[in-house]
């Protein structure tokens, strides 16, 4: 066997583009497709036209029969994307298509077929000249349609496309229609290679429906994968390997082991409900980017958004995001996540962020300058349009507003005033809007230190332990030349956080952490230890926490706690807390 | 003949699934019903059918002109106009 292998070259095709994420071995199958020819026009010979267009009409029938049969298979297992097919239905009975097919016929003598060939092109054709990706994306949806109505025509092979596929198969084409991935199952593909094809198509929606590790953009790969070929597809890395040799497909075979056994672990620890062994209940949110950064089902696993950053929603752009594109996120986080918290934080830009289209004067230290709340008091409309968004969508779910780099109780009762403000107009428009907490970051050392004034004034705040540990170790985390200065596991952070915690705990103030600090099980087993009920991470880091909290009780993480305020080096802290978890 | 200039409020536009669906809601009605884009001089595409109203390429926010005529002209304007605005 050994001696066969080696025989077969192994080749590489890297550079792709991921779709589906996932390591899948299995035997190529080449889906080739003749790509719809219009050169050979078949015309009427007689006077048949009667019975050409009786052809059209009796193969839409069937065409639409064979739509809503695929429909309602999908409907079962996926019914959000057999939605797709909803138009492919109106498109079968498009007036304009007839009328085309008709004229073709008739005037034209062009047989049924050629007929249908020529429409299809054309419509085709049309849509792509379109200067829009959604519409352009269709022109496939009308080339799927047409091939459906030429396969009718033809007799058709692709009754069940599972019953063409043995068990196994990697999917290789140059790009796919929606029906070719309705009937097939997952038993049956293992993944999808593709050259063409883009992340906003139909098909790219199915793949990640059916979550079949796909990768597209892999040029020229039908004329160099052979069929019955074994394939491995890297779905992390978009690469795709042809008869790989016996230590690659040992590679490949491990990881996906690996994976599929971390995989089913995550899950497990996920749907575990977050007390200690010893029955507190710690709260785990998520921290998120925009909508797009998180899979909406993590919503389920989590007590809600800790920290939604809006910087996002402003990089990466032109100008300003109106009040509406903001309402429109906001409010689909908020519908995510079903009525569970989501803490909105407004812009925190400055710093080491910065947009293109509001120019910052240069400030020589950038981290103690003009940023965040700050630089929203310096431009008021923009702090007024995103609050006008966050006040508009909390009539949509549980929302709350964070601001961040709050120094004083000064700040503070400025906020309040664009609060206000807002508050009035919408009500003088009878635009409704939840009850919104309202809370801040803490992270300048000032505040800290104002901590039993503060939470008196809040309904809850945050503990960003990043900008906190920076400030308070005055350490710029940008410059490479100072970074063993910056400790974030130093005893007097710690300390300090001590401070805060007892304040809230004392005027009973929620107060949570949603810093780096948090995310690291070691971080985090001290700070719930020193009274932190609350933490909020990346959605990367939720299993890993989550693993901590339910298999610590909460007196061990109390006795941990301790013992690190009782520390005075960073690295009694660390080799401490390494033995302890 | 009964004609009215909207603005488009779909979230997306007047593509692929919006477009079936308006072109479904103009086939309902028996009046012969046009879409062009307002700022066009064109005469305007068959509402009823999705390919030509795909072909517009309509975004969120852009103003098309409805014409209808038939018995239902003013219905199917006023209903139409509602799914534009709402959808």
């Amino acid at each position: 066997m050994d001696g066969f292998r080696a025989e077969v070259n192994m080749r590489k095709y890297s550079k792709g583009v991921t779709i589906v994420e996932g390591i899948a071995i299995g035997k190529a199958s080449i889906l080739f497709r003749d790509s719809i020819d219009t050169k050979n026009i078949a015309y009427i010979i007689g006077n048949e036209y009667e019975k050409e267009i009786a052809l059209f009409e009796a193969t839409r029938q069937t065409v639409l029969e064979k739509i809503n049969e695929l429909q309602s298979n999908m409907k079962k297992k996926n019914p959000e994307e057999a939605k797709i097919f909803d138009a492919h239905a109106e498109i079968v009975k498009d007036p304009e298509l007839e009328k085309k097919v008709r004229l073709l016929i008739k005037q034209k003598n062009y047989t049924c077929r050629s007929a249908l060939l020529v429409s299809f092109k054309e419509i085709s054709n049309m849509l792509e000249q379109i200067d829009d990706e959604l519409i352009k994306e269709r022109a496939k949806d009308i080339e799927d349609i047409g091939k459906m109505f030429i396969d009718t025509i033809d007799g058709d092979k692709n009754k069940n496309a599972n019953m063409f596929y043995e068990e196994g198969t990697i999917l290789i084409a140059e790009e796919l229609f929606p029906s070719d991935l309705a009937s097939v199952s997952k038993d049956y593909i293992k993944g999808i290679a593709l050259s063409k094809g883009s992340a906003t198509s139909h098909v790219a929606i199915m793949a990640k429906g059916l979550k079949i590790p796909t990768v597209f953009g892999i040029t020229g790969i039908t004329d160099m994968i052979k069929q019955g070929d074994e394939i491995i597809i890297d779905g992390y890395n978009g690469t795709i390997y042809e008869n790989p040799d016996s230590a690659t497909l040992d590679k490949y075979n491990d990881l996906r082991k690996n994976y599929e056994t971390k995989q089913k672990k995550e899950r497990d620890i996920l749907k575990r409900i977050p007390f200690t062994t010893d029955k507190t209940r710690i709260d785990l949110a998520v921290n998120i980017g925009s909508s797009n950064s998180y899979k909406p089902e993590i919503a389920q696993f989590t007590d809600g958004v800790g920290l939604m950053r809006t910087e996002f929603l402003f990089m990466e752009r032109n100008d300003f995001p109106s009040e509406e594109e903001q309402f429109d996120v906001y409010r689909s986080v908020l519908q995510d996540f079903a009525g569970k918290p989501v803490v909105l934080r407004t812009l925190d830009i400055g710093g080491d962020k910065k947009l293109n289209y509001l120019p910052l004067p240069e400030e020589e230290n950038p981290f103690l300058g003009c940023r965040a709340i700050r630089l929203c008091f310096e431009n008021p409309e923009i702090m007024h349009t995103q609050l006008r968004a966050a006040f508009r969508a909390s009539a949509y779910g549980n929302l709350q507003i964070m601001y961040p780099m709050v120094g004083s109780l000064d700040d503070w009762n400025r906020i309040q005033g664009f609060v206000e403000k807002v508050k009035k107009e919408l009500q003088e428009k009878n635009i409704p809007f939840g009850l919104i907490k309202q809370g801040i970051m803490i992270e300048i050392p000032s505040i800290v230190m104002l901590a039993e004034e503060i939470s008196k004034e809040v309904d809850f705040a945050s503990i960003g332990t990043n900008d906190l540990a920076q400030y308070l170790t005055a350490t710029d985390r940008m410059s490479d030349l100072v970074r063993p200065y910056y400790q974030s596991f130093t005893p007097g952070l710690f300390r300090f956080i001590k401070i805060a915690i007892d304040a809230f705990h004392k005027n009973k103030k929620p107060l949570s952490v949603c810093g780096e600090l948090g995310g690291d099980p070691r971080g985090a087993a001290i700070l719930i230890g020193m009274g932190i009920r609350k933490l909020s991470v990346s959605p990367s880091l939720l299993a890993n926490i989550k693993e901590l909290v339910t298999t610590k009780s909460l007196v061990e993480l109390e006795e941990i706690a301790e013992n690190v305020l009782n520390f005075g080096k960073q690295d009694e802290v660390l080799d401490y807390i390494n033995k302890k978890l | 003949m009964v004609s009215k200039d909207v603005m488009v409020e779909c979230e997306n536009g007047l593509h692929a699934r919006p477009a079936a669906s308006f072109a479904f809601a103009a086939a309902q009605f028996e009046s012969e019903v046009t879409i062009a884009k307002s700022e066009s001089q064109d005469l305007g595409v068959n509402a009823k059918s999705v390919i030509s109203v795909l072909s517009l390429g309509v975004r969120k926010n852009e103003s098309v002109k409805l014409t209808a005529i038939g018995s239902d002209e003013e219905k199917a304007i006023r209903e139409l106009t509602m799914f534009l605005r709402n959808n």
